[in-house]
């Protein structure tokens, strides 16, 4: 450090004085001093001159000498020091109160000391010039920083140099809770305040600013005089004066608790949305006002089969879009960027692997604050699979032959297909805003119910039926499947149809089948006793002729016979008639069930007489094989009759095959067309017949089964021949036998 | 011409009924042909004799029906009486639509059977009358010049000489002389015994 060279006015009159003060000076040899004996000297050598530190005598002789002190202020003017005579002690106060540096007795002891007392008053006022401008300053930026302070929620406060508070804004009593009084008067209240755990934090950035004049930001907490923890933004900044000297800190602590939860939520949120984003089962692109990619999510990366790299800065049109819809892609954009709106619309996307995708977009726009677009955002959603199953629900609701229905628990109908029409006559608009149950049969209203009711509590379907009322007020018997939906506890779906023709025909069957039992049953008796009226009319009619050969004889006889003998022969006649009356009457009975014949298809009499004797097959697992001709013409006959025969044969070839317990296990039966004839086959795999027998077995009572009446064949046969055809048999070349009849074509004239 | 001996053919495969059949035929000094089957039948068929047929409906191989076509087929015109047995009414319904001369249901009466035989005896009897006379009357017919078949037809539809004369324009002597030649021809003494001729011939 160079040795600094303070300049110095000494005004003094008296020379033994001046020469003291001069000795002590120049020794010290810092100093360059200038001496004057007058004020008029004085101020005229001033005018020129800059000064740092005057000496003047009290008294001199164009007057006093503290009228240097008058308008010499800090930091402008400059130090002086007063000389004041011996005896004039008392003038030292008034003296240092209007603004000398010193005073000093005019005695050679002090005056020999000048040297030193002029170091310390310069080094004095130099501290106060510093401090005054310190202040200075600190007032000028006080006066513009207090007003914006007074204005903002910060908490805003001036510590100065000393570690005093200057100035506290307003707004920490909002925050802390303590006025700006309270802050004043305590200038630890602020370290008193920190949450414990940010104390550190705190302590280390005091230490670190009060050394190095680098302004810094720290968050911590402080706890508030409600007890509230807040959040502060602690940011200090040193203040300088004009020269760069040390004023202090200007401090704004501002309330970022909302920010920090904000900040805590935003990244929350931020990492819920990349989350969301990538886990969503929807496309989302970001494009640039060209459509050219900026970002895109996880999912759009699966659908489209690019990555998000190869996708970056590729236009969406010329990369994905084809051909034929590029023109109205292209105008939804246009439109988009253009209409301040948002549009949505559906589009084909192809993939990297040349996939097809339907693609239906919510588009919107980000917009810069002049109104350009600065990107497009589309989500997209892969409709390919829901469209085409929204189209086959469509489809299958317009087209099921079924009724669906949506129920509401409550008991409206929210929804029903057309087909409720074509079944119950109603159209779907009927059970709008309707109670179904209405419809139901009074009867069966209450077990609807309470099925319906007992859905709620279950996850798997129930079925029912009840009778419904068609639009023609008559009933139909229904069946319904209802299916409870678990994602909407308030409705359930309802599919249901019609089973009233259903149960009429199970009627019908059963009658059917009644009368082929019943049929089978009479023509068994039947069979029997005009059987055995055959068996009797041939001794019978044998009886009566040779009784009236014998008449005859004796009518011719040229002897005479005996009456009696005449008599007995009539007699015996007389009870042939007797016995052959009582065979015709059996004969007229069985008679009068004459043929009920129809236009009958064969294909459907075999069948039902399949389905007949389906389960008897099953137990015997025996298998029946037919095969369906349809180019059969129809038969006129009667059904029961020729089905009973069908029954018969297959019973017969069952017995068959029961009774050689063979291992093919098999009946066929055949049908075809031949000669105006249609011709029905059964063949099985059974017992087969010894040769010699193949017409003993239609005659009456003649069986080879241990159980049976040997009616049955018989009895086959006599039906066909009513029908004009006839029954015969043959071996079957692989084994058994096969059994055959004919039936005339129906003759169209008749 | 010698009346021929009618003969009655029975076809039944029952041996028992077929042995009281021939009894009772005999008993009326009947002939008969008793077969047990239709080949029996068609072995020892005369066809030269007057007769008929007692045929069972039902038999084994060929039934009483089928024979009956092949006799239809063949054109042989015997009379046919059925034996139907039990409950075989359509087939007897069937065999009387085919041309059927009767049927019986079994158990029959001999008297019955007796009736019938002798009623299909005398019609066959006077087929084979009518066939001869015809074969007679036809041959004389073809003996007459075309004038004199010219005459008969007028005659015939009950016309004078006179008108004919007119009509033909001949004399009335000619068709006198033309009627009278015909008449001896065709051995008839009037017009009416000539249309009673003709109309038993069954040719009017």
């Amino acid at each position: 450090m160079s040795i600094m060279s303070f300049r110095i006015l000494l005004v003094e009159d008296d020379p033994g004085h001046a020469a003291l003060v001069l000795r002590s000076l120049r020794r010290s040899g810092q100093f360059q001093v200038h001496h004057v004996i007058a004020i008029r000297e004085a101020y005229r050598y001033l005018q020129t001159n800059h000064i740092d530190l005057m000496i003047s005598d009290e008294r001199l002789p164009d007057g006093e000498g503290q009228c240097f002190l008058q308008n010499n202020t800090v930091p402008d003017g400059f130090p002086v020091i007063v000389l004041i005579a011996q005896d004039y002690e008392e003038m030292v106060p008034q003296m240092i109160r209007t603004g000398a540096m010193d005073c000093v007795l005019k005695t050679k002891e002090c005056l020999l000391t000048m040297g030193d007392i002029a170091e310390r008053a310069i080094r004095h006022w130099s501290d106060l010039v510093l401090k005054e401008r310190a202040q200075q300053a600190l007032r000028d930026s006080e006066w513009r920083f207090r007003t914006l302070a007074e204005f903002t929620s910060d908490w805003i406060y001036w510590e100065d140099m000393d570690g005093k508070i200057v100035y506290v804004s307003p707004s920490c009593k909002e925050i802390t809770g303590y006025s700006p009084k309270k802050f004043q008067a305590n200038p630890n209240l602020l370290s008193e305040m920190i949450f414990p755990e940010d104390r550190i934090t705190w302590q280390e950035h005091r230490h670190q600013t009060s050394h190095c004049d680098v302004g810094e930001r720290l968050s911590f907490r402080i706890c508030t005089k409600d007890g509230r923890i807040c959040w502060i933004e602690h940011a200090c900044r040193p203040i300088t004066g004009q020269e760069g000297e040390f004023l202090g800190y200007r401090v704004c602590n501002r309330d970022i608790t909302a920010r920090m939860e904000a900040e805590k939520k935003l990244r929350a949120e931020h990492d819920f949305n990349t989350a969301i984003l990538d886990t969503l089962k929807s496309i989302v692109i970001v494009l640039d006002d060209q459509g050219r990619f900026v970002q895109c999510n996880k999912y759009c990366e699966i659908i489209s089969g690019y990555t998000a790299q190869e996708l970056n800065g590729k236009s969406l049109l010329d990369l994905m879009i084809p051909l034929e819809e590029r023109g109205f892609v292209e105008k939804r954009f246009q439109t988009l960027i253009e209409g301040y709106q948002e549009v949505d619309g559906e589009n084909q996307w192809i993939s990297k692997m040349g996939k097809r995708r339907l693609i239906y977009w919510s588009n919107s726009v980000l917009r810069r604050p002049d109104g350009t677009v600065e990107y497009i955002i589309g989500t997209g959603m892969d409709i390919t699979e829901i469209r085409l199953s929204e189209e086959l629900q469509q489809q299958i609701f317009r087209y099921a032959p079924d009724i669906m229905a949506i129920v509401n628990f409550d008991g409206s109908v929210r929804y029903v297909n057309p087909a409720v029409t074509s079944i119950l006559g109603w159209p779907p608009e009927e059970f709008f805003n309707k109670q179904w149950v209405e419809y139901v049969h009074p009867e069966d209203r209450q077990r609807s119910l309470s099925i319906v009711n007992s859905l709620r509590s279950r996850q798997s379907s129930i079925k029912f039926e009840h009778r419904f009322r068609h639009q023609d007020g008559n009933y139909r018997w229904m069946s319904w499947t209802l299916i409870p939906i678990a994602s909407n506890p308030k409705v359930f779906i309802a599919i249901g149809f019609d089973i009233t023709n259903q149960l009429l025909s199970e009627e019908q069957q059963r009658r059917h089948e009644q009368e082929i039992m019943h049929a089978s049953r009479l023509s068994q008796i039947g069979e029997m006793a005009s059987s055995i009226a055959h068996e009797l009319s041939q001794p019978l009619s044998a009886i009566s002729a040779t009784i009236t050969a014998a008449l005859e004889m004796v009518r011719a006889s040229k002897n005479a016979i005996d009456p009696d003998m005449i008599e007995a022969l009539h007699e015996a006649n007389g009870q042939a008639i007797r016995a052959g009356d009582v065979i015709r009457r059996v004969r007229n009975f069985v008679r009068s069930w004459t043929l009920k014949s129809s236009t009958v298809n064969m294909n459907e009499l075999i069948q039902e007489s399949i389905a007949f004797i389906r389960k008897d097959l099953e137990i015997h697992t025996i298998r029946l094989e037919f095969q369906e001709q349809p180019e059969i013409p129809m038969v006129f006959v009667d059904p029961i009759q020729i089905q009973q025969v069908i029954l018969n044969l297959i019973r017969n070839a069952m017995d068959a095959i029961e009774e050689e317990n063979s291992t093919k296990r098999e009946i066929r039966i055949g049908l075809l067309h031949e000669n105006h004839q249609v011709i029905v086959s059964v063949s099985d795999t059974g017992t087969g017949i010894r040769p010699g027998l193949e017409e003993k077995i239609f005659d009456s009572f003649y069986t080879t089964k241990r159980k049976g009446l040997g009616l049955g064949l018989s009895l086959s046969r006599r039906i066909i021949e009513n029908h004009g055809g006839k029954l015969r048999i043959q071996p079957n070349p692989e084994s058994g036998v096969i059994f055959f009849f004919n039936l005339p074509v129906e003759r169209r004239e008749k | 011409m010698t009346e021929v001996k009618p003969v009655v053919f029975v076809v039944d495969d029952d041996p028992d009924v077929l042995k009281s059949l021939r009894l009772l035929i005999k008993s009326v000094h009947l002939d008969s042909v008793c077969c047990g089957s239709a080949e029996e039948f068609w072995a020892n068929y005369i066809p030269d004799r007057p007769g008929c047929l007692v045929l069972d409906i039902r038999m084994p191989s060929v039934s009483g029906i089928e024979l009956q076509q092949e006799l239809i087929e063949r054109k042989i015109e015997i009379p046919v009486i059925f034996l139907s047995g039990h409950a075989d009414v359509p087939l007897a319904v069937q065999a009387m639509r085919d041309g059927a001369f009767d049927f019986l249901e079994k158990p029959f009466q001999g008297s019955d059977l007796l009736d019938r035989i002798r009623n299909a005896i005398s019609t066959d009897t006077q087929r084979r009358k009518n066939l001869a006379s015809k074969r007679f009357i036809m041959e004389r017919l073809r003996d007459l010049s075309p004038r004199q078949r010219q005459i008969m037809q007028e005659v015939l539809v009950g016309k004078t000489s006179r008108q004919i004369a007119e009509d033909l324009g001949i004399s009335h002597k000619t068709v006198e002389v033309h009627r009278t030649r015909l008449m001896e021809k065709l051995g008839v003494k009037s017009s009416v015994q000539l249309t009673r001729m003709l109309v038993e011939a069954g040719l009017q």
